[in-house]
């Protein structure tokens, strides 16, 4: 290790942040170099300089000023909640939708006009589709329209 | 149900008041002292810890607990203090070329010889140092004060200003070489005779 990485290494040595074979080779060095220890010594003194100044003290209200001030905003609600829930909400629509067809279609599904027939009921009365010439348009008949 | 709804909300955004409201207390002289030092005067300092204490409120449901809260809150206030330097553009603060020449920023240091203990130096060196820092930009000075003031490690730095440890290694590097390179110019007399009481 020369003069210059190990100038260019001197805080990180000095806050203790070197270690394995990096810090062996700055304390090699600056066991040799005299100059490397001069600048060393330096940057010691401006650390503790820095280390040691008196905190600046917050006038006496600012406190006061400041969790009025601070509690008086608006709490920003979580956007990931939001969407979470808004998630849960389309999933449960789209179940009870499908519940809901597939428990109508079941219990109004009665097969009496033969196998080639479907019927299909609601309040207007029964759409009875024959599916027997599928090959081409089904023909459906409608009946007992009204109310039953 | 709405009643129970709107009471239930009620009492949340209480218990959230009443947690910040301790977490201010514990920590605003702290961060009052870094806001001081990053911004160099008391009423910018006012402001940026105010941002800051208005950032992580608002946004406090996306606080890691895991993490100390003088940490997020540090890290809040070190974007907070970007974007304060950002918006105008210039630091407000005198620059390094034209100090002491308004008369307005000059400095009555005391004598080395007459004063020679090491505390009296250290406060003769405060505003120096402070030109000093504010001569810097934000990013090596937040990690300067984070490392030296607030004495953290190198990878709580990087967490806080969401860099890596070697950028931070050289930031505090560059960022003290710079310190010593101005009292060394500018208040050679007093610097030197802290260096010799060390």
């Amino acid at each position: 290790m020369n003069c210059k990485s190990v100038q260019n290494r001197l805080s990180a040595y000095l806050d203790r942040e070197l270690g394995g074979d990096e810090l062996l080779q700055m304390r090699a060095h600056l066991s040799m170099c005299r100059d490397c220890r001069t600048e060393a010594e330096g940057l010691r003194s401006l650390r503790a300089l820095l280390g040691g100044m008196a905190a600046p003290e917050p006038p006496a209200d600012f406190a006061a000023k400041l969790t009025a001030n601070v509690l008086r905003q608006k709490v920003e609600e979580p956007r990931r909640a939001f969407r979470a829930s808004a998630l849960m909400f389309a999933g449960v629509t789209a179940c009870s939708m499908a519940i809901t067809f597939a428990v109508y279609g079941m219990s109004h599904h009665t097969d009496t006009n033969g196998p080639n027939s479907r019927v299909l009921e609601g309040n207007m009365g029964i759409l009875t589709i024959d599916d027997r010439f599928s090959n081409t348009a089904p023909v459906i008949s409608a009946a007992n329209f009204g109310p039953r | 149900m709405l009643f129970t709804a709107v009471k239930e909300k009620t009492g949340v955004v209480a218990d959230r008041g009443r947690l910040f409201e301790s977490l201010i207390q514990d920590s605003y002289k702290q961060a009052y002292g870094l806001a001081y030092r990053l911004t160099g005067n008391a009423a910018e300092a006012e402001d940026l810890v105010q941002e800051s204490f208005v950032r992580a409120y608002r946004f406090f449901h996306r606080y890691d607990e895991n993490l100390p809260f003088t940490s997020w809150l540090y890290r809040i206030m070190t974007n907070a203090h970007i974007d304060m330097v950002r918006r105008r553009g210039r630091l407000k603060t005198t620059s390094l070329e034209n100090s002491g020449t308004d008369g307005s920023s000059t400095w009555d240091l005391p004598d080395a010889d007459a004063a020679p203990d090491r505390m009296m130096l250290s406060n003769a060196l405060d505003e120096p140092v402070q030109k000093a820092l504010s001569s810097m930009t934000p990013e090596f000075r937040m990690a300067v004060l984070l490392a030296d003031v607030e004495g953290l490690a190198y990878e709580e730095v990087a967490d806080i200003m969401r860099t890596s440890v070697g950028t931070v290694r050289s930031r505090i590097h560059r960022g003290r070489k710079q310190i010593r390179t101005y009292l060394l110019k500018n208040a050679p007399q007093t610097y030197r005779s802290f260096c010799d009481e060390l």
